[in-house]
């Protein structure tokens, strides 16, 4: 089996429309979330949601390829084109029969369903450009990806809800290990969608005010949008054009509930099988974990399950720091999990912790550590970033800081 | 690397077989006769019926530890797209605080596979992908993969679709050769031989072609080694495959009849199963992507 280095990162969230800053923002434990402007929140129980605020990229490559895109593969290109620079590569240094393209998002290119709900309502879908049909399809935002560099290999568009991204990363991991591939785009994105801002709305997930993490007050997630992508690369090409390495992944492991479609499994089954399965496949054993990205969304049953479920596993005294990023971003849904997993690696790059920010009061039942409040030095190895979905879908992801010690499966073959 | 062995398939289509939208709540209770199809949108309800029909019963008798590495892999084109337009309609005309909750989870494309973990209480990896048209080879060839990457052992990997009402012009009633395809079918498939196979996946190749319809040159080898040994080649109706396929297949592709959307290659799946050929190839190409995607099969085994 291949070893498999992350050479490239990008990302666009409510903190930011590049990783430097999205990274700088949450250091300082900033939070971006707040009054929405993408509709009139109004009638709406809650108002706030998280939006892609800064619109300098966004709006350069807007007008430079006018209507060609919707917005959620305008993401992904964005993202992508940054995870390259990041890697030191460009499109032409790709062998095209050697790259895929592995997204998860949940809804697609949601706003434009969204325009064409409008239409149907108004009785004027003949007004409905005829190229709807494959501008709505989620797999037309992989497309988009490889159309834009001008490659051809690949590409899966994978919809497992919020845990979407989770499965992508782990899908181009497994294509790269075992040699079908030597790089991979992989990531998640959302847009903001109005459908699951209803949704949560009307199945009262969400919180009117802020999003607090393991916090005993906690009160719900928020809505939110953005992209992350992680350029997967074999590990000795990396190495051989001496690409900056942020680390390494070492496994991955996806799991199910089998119980709800909005509820998690009472006592953490899938996250609990997710968590063992990636463990297993890297060959690392629980006292090898650092630290752990959480799912954390910010919901009472979440935030109870999923520490019920590290508890299983870690021991009722776990003390590994823990955190959610999402009391900062939001819930950025297709987007959580690879926007999560941009942010470990950086965490093991840089040795340096984000908050959870929000946090206020001490939950018996939730972890021990969520690093409240106040990013911190960290000089861990080892990282999990787990994600959940509606449905039961579970994930968890191994990311190793490079250079590190601990023998995995990947390195020791 | 082994091939995945597909002992079964169950299928359901509106239309083609007499069903209808309307008779799928019967049909499901059939199937599962425990649970409410209440709430539940038509591609999940398709989805569940083809996953029960492939398994026949079999599923009762499934150990936990078999179950728990019991994957669903579902592919579709437009996944929960119809189930968002009407839920986002319902917002934008009577208001969002009319929408009953309960609606929601009908709006993620990961329902039909998450629900058939839930009713068959199957807790292996459950794996949704939207891929266009080729949406079916693709998720049987993420099975044949997956299963030699040591995802799961045992799965049900397939198809569902629901035409979407939100086209214009609608999409029904047409003539044959644009009419949509409805519904969904799934395999009961694994690595390890239990009973008699349908046939085996050997080998699996997807890529996005130029914007000319043509491979990219660096693709041209491996496209042309996949079917070495090869007898026949089926490619679903309604593809442009005859024009854009290398010139010495083109006299395999049969003659389109339906667009079939997210299902595509099943029926020359099924062409595959009733011929007398021993090795074959599926081939798709979706136009929205400009992709293509190749399944090499075999005719099963049957156990004597």
């Amino acid at each position: 089996m291949k070893r498999v280095a992350v050479t490239g990162l990008g990302v666009l969230c409510p903190l930011g429309d590049e990783l430097e800053t999205a990274w700088q923002s949450m250091l300082e434990g900033q939070v971006g979330t707040g009054p929405l402007q993408f509709l009139d929140p109004t009638p709406y129980r809650v108002k706030i949601g998280g939006e892609v605020r800064q619109r300098r990229r966004i709006e350069s490559f807007e007008r430079e390829y006018p209507g060609r895109y919707e917005r959620a593969s305008v993401f992904s290109i964005l993202a992508t084109q940054e995870a390259l620079s990041k890697s030191n590569l460009t499109s032409a240094d790709l062998e095209p029969l050697r790259v895929g393209c592995f997204l998860g998002t949940t809804m697609g290119e949601v706003q434009l369903a969204e325009r064409l709900s409008e239409l149907k309502v108004q009785n004027r879908l003949g007004e409905m450009n005829p190229d709807s049909l494959s501008r709505v399809q989620g797999s037309r935002i992989a497309f988009s990806v490889l159309d834009f560099l001008g490659l051809g290999g690949p590409t899966t568009v994978f919809c497992n809800a919020c845990a979407s991204g989770n499965y992508a990363i782990g899908w181009g991991f497994d294509q790269i290990r075992q040699g079908h591939l030597d790089v991979a785009v992989t990531g998640g994105v959302d847009v903001f969608s109005r459908v699951a801002f209803t949704g949560f709305n009307r199945l009262l997930s969400l919180t009117p005010d802020k999003c607090r993490p393991f916090s005993g007050n906690r009160k719900g997630l928020v809505v939110s949008e953005g992209v992350g992508v992680l350029l997967l690369e074999e590990w000795g090409r990396a190495k051989a054009r001496g690409a900056p390495i942020f680390c390494e992944i070492g496994g991955y492991g996806l799991g199910m509930d089998a119980y709800h479609m909005t509820s998690p499994h009472p006592e953490g089954r899938g996250a609990f099988e997710s968590i063992q399965r990636a463990l297993s496949q890297a060959r690392l054993d629980p006292p090898d974990v650092d630290f752990i990205s959480a799912h954390g969304t910010g919901t009472p049953a979440n935030d109870k399950t999923e520490s019920m479920a590290i508890k299983r596993i870690f021991g009722a005294d776990c003390r590994i720091p823990v955190n959610s990023i999402k009391s900062m971003i939001g819930h950025t849904m297709g987007a959580a999990s690879a926007i999560e997993a941009v942010m470990t690696c950086l965490s093991l790059d840089r040795g340096l912790l984000l908050p959870t920010m929000n946090w206020e009061v001490p939950d018996e039942g939730c972890i021990a550590d969520c690093v409240p409040n106040q990013s911190r030095p960290f000089q861990g190895e080892v990282a999990l970033s787990n994600s959940f979905a509606f449905g039961g879908n579970t994930s968890c992801l191994v990311l190793m800081k490079e250079g590190g010690t601990r023998e995995t499966a990947a390195r020791s073959s | 690397m082994k091939p995945l062995l597909v002992h079964r398939k169950g299928e359901i289509f509106l239309g083609r077989d007499g069903g209808s939208v309307e008779s799928l709540p019967t049909e499901f209770q059939k199937v599962f006769p425990g649970v409410s199809p209440k709430y539940i949108d038509p591609l999940s309800l398709m989805a569940g019926i083809a996953a029960g029909r492939a398994l026949d019963g079999r599923g009762t008798a499934f150990s936990e530890e078999t179950r728990r590495d019991f994957s669903v892999i579902v592919g579709s084109a437009l996944g929960a797209m119809e189930s968002v337009v009407d839920f986002d309609g319902q917002a934008v005309s009577k208001g969002p605080n009319t929408v009953n909750p309960m609606d929601f989870p009908n709006t993620v494309a990961n329902a039909a596979g998450s629900r058939i973990g839930i009713w068959l209480q199957l807790k292996g990896p459950n794996v949704t992908l939207t891929n266009g048209d080729t949406s079916f080879l693709d998720a049987v060839g993420f099975a044949w993969e997956g299963m030699n990457s040591g995802l799961f052992s045992d799965c049900l990997v397939g198809a569902a679709e629901k035409a979407p009402s939100f086209l214009h012009p609608p999409p029904s009633p047409g003539p044959a050769e644009t009419r949509w395809k409805e519904g969904a079918c799934f395999l009961l498939a694994s690595g390890v031989e239990r009973e008699e196979t349908l046939f085996e996946v050997t080998d699996y190749f997807s890529l996005q072609l130029k914007p000319d319809g043509s491979p990219p040159p660096a693709f041209v080898p491996r496209l042309e080694g996949f079917w070495q040994g090869v007898e026949w080649l089926g490619a679903p109706a309604g593809t442009p495959l005859e024009s854009r396929l290398p010139q010495g297949l083109k006299r395999y592709v049969p003659n389109p009849a339906v667009f079939e959307l997210g299902l595509g290659g099943l029926e020359a799946l099924e062409a595959f199963l009733a011929s007398s050929h021993f090795r074959g190839v599926i081939a798709v190409f979706s136009g929205m992507e400009r992709k293509i995607s190749l399944l090499k099969i075999t005719q099963g085994k049957r156990r004597s």
